[in-house]
């Protein structure tokens, strides 16, 4: 019997609801100009200015390879703190805050989604919904920062 | 880089001063260093004499710093001549009327050696680009 | 430089007396005459200049007191206040107070005086001369002086009154104690080698936090410049344009003060690094059996604490390599004609704005035959490459990605970082390594690193439909050519600048850019990266920015050819190529 509260942020993708900790997320921002990098794979869309800070922004869908839908009055970036990397991750919409109880949280079906089970922290059962709970700090951490390096084909080192 | 050989024109109407700048330019490796006492001197100098830099102070009698530099730049061999300006803390009024009149840059007193090193490698870096 | 600085002192003090003695019967006849601003303007100019030689030489009550009496002079020049016994007693005790010390000074007998009486006097003279100004109505007062900005004196002098009692209080011993010279002077006069006994640990993070926020007024200032330039162009007939014009100018040079400074404060002496190479030195040449003198010089030289931080590890694997593969054994030197002890130096110096690091062996040089061969081995290159390949290319290969020289590894280079890791560690700090080497003579690694890392100069530019700054140093020249002027040889494109190809690249092609430009005229810069030149040609060149490096964080940049990023005066991000990363890239793909 586990009663503890989790705070989440829910957005979607499509017609699917994802959720993440509401402490990942520092901050919910409309889209702004994102400068494209040359060379670099394809799910980073760029980097924005956020403050005078220069920070990475992810597209969830290319990441997911979902199809790619243009931006909209309903796309947002979401500021996200990765391992003490701020990071921007596009998401088609940010819907609301909310507090579920640990106990609706179920593991994640071996072929739930479209998405690999390891960046899945569970399945939230509400009574019409179901939410999957991103694992962010998998989904874009520093595997991921490994695989923006070997990308680069330039590691090639003989000992 | 500044060659080291490059002459330069002190103006200040106080010797002691003059004296400062010149053992603080021998530190820094000029040794070329020629003097005036003021404004009207060192233009008359300028024009029978060749020199590469010229640093001068404001407050002068005869023909003040200002005056100087408006004369330096209206005469067509000297208009390309880098002048540094010597200034007090206080005048920064006036640092804003000198650089209208296109001087350099300013320095102000006192300075140290690194400094002024600072400003004319300055001075030499906007000239080369 | 003792006697010098007797000798300056001793200037000093009779040409302070000279003006002094000059400028006081002028005060007598300045009360009988009232105003006369030729008069005041000469007695100003006196007092003013005493100050600053005071200044040079650090004696701080003459300072301290001239500086009260120029500016009620300079008040009276100005027409603010009027002629009153009063103030010409202040003006005159100060003038005799500053005789005194001037003649302690010249009898060294190392009396002090005190002046905060005179100070008083000359600052309650002072208010009461600019009393009627502000006894005056407010309502009357308050317009003429929002209307005349640059007039802000009539607070000063409260400020200033105040400012003295402080000193006061904390009235410093050392003022004019002839025997040993005042240590400000010292400072003043001399190099600037000698450490100041007042230090302050901050914490980095702070200082960090200075050089952002310097950071960010400087795009402030770029973005006041191009407005200014804007308005000026529109309004050229409003007077307050000059004004503005003047003022940003102003604002110019005070950041550029302001960036050098904030950048100094967080430079630190190569000898930290430095330092430990001598053990480093001895252990590794110990370990293989070879005689190596090491010869350091330039540890003083001043960098900023990121290149202390990253330059450790690649001048480490140089040095490894140089008593590895450079220097030779003791046989082999003996049989060389060689002294048997191997030599290594280091050194370090500034050149402009360019830090230099060199670290040259006397030993065999690089074979570059065989490095060639290597290349071709590991197949970097083709065959017919190699042949055609000019030496300088041939020694650029050693720092192509998955080059190594060595037949067998040992145990000191061996450690899976090649010279590329070093390539790649020095062009993080925006700086590029050079290799000169002469077979039997022996070989010497150039790094050199930009003074300012966190501030450049750079190139805009457009490319298809994207903007780029280029670091503006190793541009050499920017060109309009026209499309048919770029030659293609064996499917390079090359382009002759002044009788000599470069072979060019396009910068949608470098960064594999969807978007082309399809315009006839091309705009070419010539880059130099060390001995090696090539061209980039563009869509348009947007002007030259003085920009902040901002890091990337999160983005492995190597591959992308991205060093950072610079936000614009209108907040929108622009990357900043990394050339020296692409020269290092397209060396391989040469043809020409």
């Amino acid at each position: 019997m586990d009663g503890k509260i989790l705070q989440l942020v829910t957005f979607s993708l499509g017609n699917e609801e994802y959720a993440m900790d509401i402490l990942k997320v520092q901050e919910i921002n409309r889209m702004v100009e994102i400068t494209p990098v040359p060379n670099s794979p394809v799910f980073l869309e760029g980097v924005i200015n956020l403050r005078g800070k220069v920070i990475p922004v992810v597209t969830l869908r290319k990441k997911f390879g979902l199809s790619i839908k243009a931006n909209d009055e309903q796309s947002r970036i979401m500021i996200l703190d990765i391992q003490g990397i701020t990071t921007g991750l596009v998401v088609d919409s940010v819907s609301e805050v909310l507090r579920i109880s640990a106990d609706t949280v179920e593991p994640p079906p071996p072929m739930a989604t479209n998405i690999s089970a390891e960046f899945i922290k569970g399945i939230a059962k509400l009574e019409k919904r179901l939410i999957i709970l991103l694992d962010i700090d998998k989904l874009l951490g520093r595997a991921e920062s490994r695989e923006l390096a070997a990308s680069s084909s330039k590691l090639l080192n003989n000992g | 880089m500044p060659d080291l050989k490059m002459k330069f024109l002190v103006v200040d109407d106080f010797s002691t001063m003059r004296r400062i700048v010149k053992n603080i330019l021998k530190q820094l490796g000029y040794d070329n260093i020629d003097e005036a006492e003021d404004g009207a001197q060192a233009y008359s100098k300028l024009q029978n004499d060749h020199y590469d830099f010229v640093i001068s102070d404001w407050n002068m009698p005869n023909m003040d710093g200002l005056d100087l530099l408006k004369k330096i730049r209206g005469d067509a061999r000297l208009k390309a001549m880098p002048v540094l300006m010597v200034t007090a803390e206080a005048e920064k009024d006036k640092v804003i009327a000198a650089i209208q009149a296109g001087v350099n840059n300013y320095i102000v007193k006192p300075f140290t050696a690194e400094v002024l090193k600072e400003k004319m490698d300055r001075i030499f870096e906007k000239l080369g680009k | 430089m003792p006697d010098e600085m007797d000798e300056i002192i001793a200037e000093f003090i009779t040409e302070a007396e000279e003006s002094l003695d000059k400028i006081e019967p002028l005060f007598v006849e300045l009360e009988a005459r009232g105003h006369d601003k030729e008069m005041l303007n000469d007695i100003f100019r006196s007092m003013h200049t005493i100050k600053g030689a005071a200044g040079f030489l650090g004696f701080r009550n003459i300072v301290d007191l001239s500086h009260k009496a120029e500016n009620i002079l300079k008040r009276l020049r100005e027409g603010e206040i009027s002629i009153s016994t009063s103030l010409m007693d202040a003006v005159l005790k100060s003038v005799d107070m500053l005789k005194l010390l001037l003649r302690h000074l010249k009898l060294k007998d190392g009396a002090e005086e005190d002046i905060s009486p005179v100070v008083i006097l000359l600052d309650n003279a002072l208010n009461a001369a600019s009393e009627p100004v502000h006894a005056a109505p407010a309502e009357i007062i308050a317009p003429v002086q929002a209307v005349v900005p640059p007039r802000t004196e009539p607070r000063k002098p409260e400020d200033k009154g105040k400012a003295a009692l402080n000193q006061e209080e904390e009235k410093p011993a050392v003022n004019s104690l002839p025997e040993q010279p005042p240590v400000p002077a010292k400072q003043a006069v001399n190099l600037p080698a000698q450490e100041s006994l007042q230090t302050l640990r901050i914490d980095v993070e702070r200082v960090d936090k200075v050089m952002d926020l310097t950071g960010e007024i400087v795009l402030v200032r770029n973005r006041l410049l191009n407005l200014a330039n804007y308005l000026e162009a529109t309004y050229s007939d409003d007077k307050n344009i000059e004004h503005l014009l003047g003022t940003v100018a102003f604002l110019d040079l005070v950041t550029s003060d302001m960036q050098l400074a904030v950048m100094k404060m967080r430079m630190q002496p190569l000898k930290k690094v430095f330092g430990k190479f001598p053990r480093l030195v001895r252990d590794l040449s110990n370990n293989i059996g070879k005689d190596v003198e090491l010869v350091l010089s330039g540890e003083d030289t001043e960098v900023d604490r990121s290149v202390i931080e990253h330059i450790s590890d690649p001048m480490v694997h140089i040095i490894r390599n140089a008593i590895d593969h450079g220097l030779e054994s003791r046989d082999e030197r003996a049989g060389a004609n060689k002294p048997v002890r191997g030599k290594l130096s280091i050194r370090a110096f500034q050149q402009g704005n360019t830090i230099i690091i060199e670290v040259s062996d006397d030993g065999k040089g690089i074979d570059l035959e065989k490095v060639k061969r290597k290349a071709v081995e590991r197949r970097l290159i083709t065959e017919e490459e190699a042949q055609r390949m000019t030496d300088d290319n041939a020694v650029n290969l050693i720092f192509l990605p998955g080059f190594s020289t060595m037949e067998k590894t040992t145990e000191l280079s061996g450690r899976g970082v090649g010279m590329d890791v070093v390539k790649t560690n020095i062009s993080k700090l925006n700086g590029y390594v050079e290799v000169m080497t002469r077979k039997g003579a022996g070989s010497t690694f150039r790094i050199s690193i930009p003074l300012t890392l966190a501030i450049i100069q750079a190139l805009m530019v457009r490319a298809g439909n994207s903007q780029f700054a280029i670091p503006l140093a190793p541009v050499e020249e920017t060109l309009k050519v026209q499309r048919r002027e770029i030659e293609n040889i064996t499917g390079q494109k090359a382009l002759v600048v002044r009788d000599k190809v470069h072979p060019l690249f396009e910068m949608t092609d470098i960064l594999n850019l969807d978007d082309r430009g399809a315009a006839d005229s091309r705009y070419v810069l010539v880059i130099a990266i060390g001995d090696r030149r090539f061209c980039i040609a563009v869509d348009e060149l947007l002007g030259q920015e003085e920009v902040v490096i901002k890091t990337i964080q999160g983005i492995e940049t190597d591959s992308s050819f991205i060093l950072g990023a610079t936000v614009t005066g209108e907040g929108r991000v622009v990357l900043i190529l990394d050339l020296a990363g692409i020269s290092r890239n397209i060396i391989g793909t040469l043809k020409v």
